[in-house]
């Protein structure tokens, strides 16, 4: 271990690599206690706990986008990203007639997905505007792509609410001391703190806040795609990012909350691709014969395994958490376990009509299925 | 109370027909015993609470304006950094005019703050087997059932629905719903965030430390955690305060 250990100061090593690479962008920042080990950059600074008086968009970030968009990475190497996701109540749909007030990141269930580059950094901020009305419809200028995505196509009906609680962020793509970066904010505070994509792969982020069982429940999780330095091998005509997740809900007179009962016997009210038991049903997933579809799936839980699968397809080539090592081939099924990731590719084989399911049955039956349609180009 | 402000109360209170507002007289809450819901130091406690009286409501924006015209170094402006993080009284449109109704539970105070006012109404905030003792003993004098209890908790911590019950034995409103509130010890046994332990903290799962693993329990467990969030300058838009006597 000791041995393994190559300290460095990294200022050097970082901008040598952006010359390496040619990237015109701004490289990751070293600061003073940070270290390297096999090229991947630990020890970042403390994070930042302060009061801002932001009414801004809750959604700032070139690279963040609704499911299934995946945003394309426009840069050449490593870059820093200045991402911002604020912590928002809102009345969200999970399947017709069955609304509830959300816990979420960025107004949408699950969040927005974070594309980056391994090698990047991640500049995050975080407002917990829990206590705040805030509907996210009208973006601001230079506001994220998510936004043209969410207003396009409205599927959950997002509706402001206000529900103030302490929150928190953890993302699993980042390496670093939890207690400092995922620790919890009142309603009013931000928090700030950055991260290295130090590892490629589809991760899971949530509210880290306990009871933990009950904030990812009530909607507090997203993706994070990181792809690989030097991206994947082959060439992908399609990529789409699904994330199955379950929801616990009760109906209490008008209103659907969180069932503590159900949650803790891991029974669900829905299964979800996306938030919605019709998410992709209502707008499949599209491709033509021949076409090379990537999906990135991450399964966020929080309690359920999923058992994925695609009917009519064979997963030509899957890497386990999307890592280019954990390379399988001829896969029918891809089981993750509540907070695995995986990228997944199968060639179309003709035009048609092809489901995606959760081949845990009882988990499709509530919701946990889709569809991609081949057909001609229009 | 100010002149102006005790005029408004009973002017509401005339023209209302109703005395709810009138929260002068704290309730008599009767002596008992609390059986802790959360095993906070790893022991399983039952102890006995004796009487005290509690404010029937929280503390409104009305009483608090009085407090900081009363006692002018807890006004907004003149406040030291110490006692708040920068939210403190963040809504109010000037020093001594709150914001919102008058009667709603004035938020945005800082456990310093909360304690002064209690302190200047010869009283202190609740101990929080104090607290956690009434919601116990309302869910028990009015046949709440632990599932209806839970689902208020939840409802609320959901939709920031005041819960819908009604308490017929003591008087007593609040609670769950529409404001958390400042307890004196509220950080003492769930210190540093929410560690008890280091299964605490950040994704930590303190559902062990609960009595029963049900989801009345688990609601309980819920607000002592989000306590446990808090720092003693923090001011929060769903954070008030009530106060209790000997
Ligand atoms: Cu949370």
């Amino acid at each position: 271990m000791k041995q393994m250990m190559k300290m460095m100061a990294l200022g050097a090593s970082v901008s040598a690599l952006a010359a390496l690479v040619g990237c015109s962008q701004a490289g990751p920042m070293a600061t003073a206690g940070e270290f390297e080990i096999e090229g991947k950059v630990y020890g970042m600074p403390k994070a930042e706990v302060f009061r801002e008086d932001y009414r801004g968009d809750a959604v700032v970030g070139d690279t963040m986008t609704a499911s299934p968009h995946l945003a394309k990475l426009d840069y050449a190497g490593n870059k820093t990203h200045q991402v911002r996701l604020d912590t928002l109540s809102q009345k969200v749909e999970v399947a017709p007639g069955v609304s509830y007030t959300a816990w979420t990141f960025g107004g949408s269930v699950p969040g927005p997905v974070l594309h980056v580059r391994e090698g990047d950094r991640v500049v995050f901020t975080m407002k917990n505007r829990s206590d705040e009305a805030v509907l996210v419809s009208e973006p601001g200028k230079g506001a994220a792509p998510f936004y043209r995505q969410m207003s396009d196509n409205p599927y959950q009906k997002p509706e402001a609410a206000i529900s103030p609680m302490p929150h928190s962020m953890d993302f699993h793509s980042g390496t670093v001391a939890a207690d400092d970066k995922w620790r919890s904010i009142s309603p009013g505070e931000t928090v700030q703190f950055e991260w290295v994509a130090n590892y490629p792969g589809v991760y899971m982020y949530h509210c880290g806040t306990s009871s933990v069982l009950m904030h990812t429940a009530m909607g507090q999780y997203g993706a994070v795609v990181v792809s690989p330095k030097e991206g994947y091998p082959t060439e992908a005509d399609h990529e789409y990012v699904i994330t199955q997740s379950e929801f616990y809900l009760q109906q209490v007179g008008e209103s659907y909350i969180y069932d503590h009962q159900a949650a803790m016997a891991n029974n669900p009210s829905h299964v979800t691709f996306n938030g919605h038991v019709s998410a992709l049903m209502d707008q499949p997933l599209r491709a033509k014969k021949g076409d090379r579809v990537r999906l990135y799936v991450l399964n966020a839980g929080p309690n359920g395994t999923s058992s994925f699968h695609v009917i009519g397809a064979i997963f030509d080539r899957v890497w386990y958490e999307g890592n280019l090592e954990n390379e399988w081939r001829g896969m029918q099924t891809v089981l993750l376990g509540a907070s695995n990731g995986a990228v997944m590719e199968f060639i179309v084989p003709e035009d048609g009509l092809y489901k995606l399911v959760d081949h845990e049955f009882h988990d499709a039956e509530r919701g946990a299925a889709g569809a991609l349609i081949a057909a001609p180009a229009q | 109370m100010s002149g102006w402000c005790k005029q408004w109360l009973w002017g509401g209170l005339l023209l209302a027909g109703t005395v709810t507002a009138l929260a002068a007289e704290p309730v008599v809450v009767p002596e008992g015993n609390f059986e802790h819901p959360v095993l906070l130091d790893r022991e399983r406690r039952t102890e006995w609470v004796a009487s005290f009286r509690v404010d029937a409501r929280p503390v409104n924006r009305e009483d608090y304006a009085a407090f900081v015209e009363a006692h002018p170094h807890w006004r907004r402006s003149a406040v030291a950094g110490l006692f708040h993080d920068g939210g403190y009284l963040r809504g109010w449109s000037s020093d001594v005019t709150p914001d919102g109704a008058p009667e709603a539970p004035v938020v945005q105070v800082s456990w310093y703050a909360a304690r002064a006012y209690c302190e200047a109404q010869g009283g202190t905030l609740p101990s929080l087997v104090q607290w956690e003792y009434l919601v116990d003993l309302r869910r028990r004098l009015n046949g709440l059932s632990d599932e209806d209890y839970a689902n208020a908790v939840f409802a609320w911590y959901g939709e920031q629905r005041p819960a819908a019950f009604e308490d017929r034995a003591l008087g007593l409103s609040g609670f769950i719903g529409p404001v958390n509130e400042w307890l004196e010890d509220y950080q003492l046994l769930l210190a540093n965030g929410d560690r008890v332990d280091f299964g605490g903290g950040s994704c930590g799962d303190t559902g062990r430390l609960i009595l029963r693993y049900d989801s009345a329990h688990y609601a309980t467990l819920l607000r002592y955690q989000m306590r446990s969030n808090h720092a003693p300058e923090t001011t929060a838009s769903n954070l008030g305060f009530r106060c209790v006597y000997p």
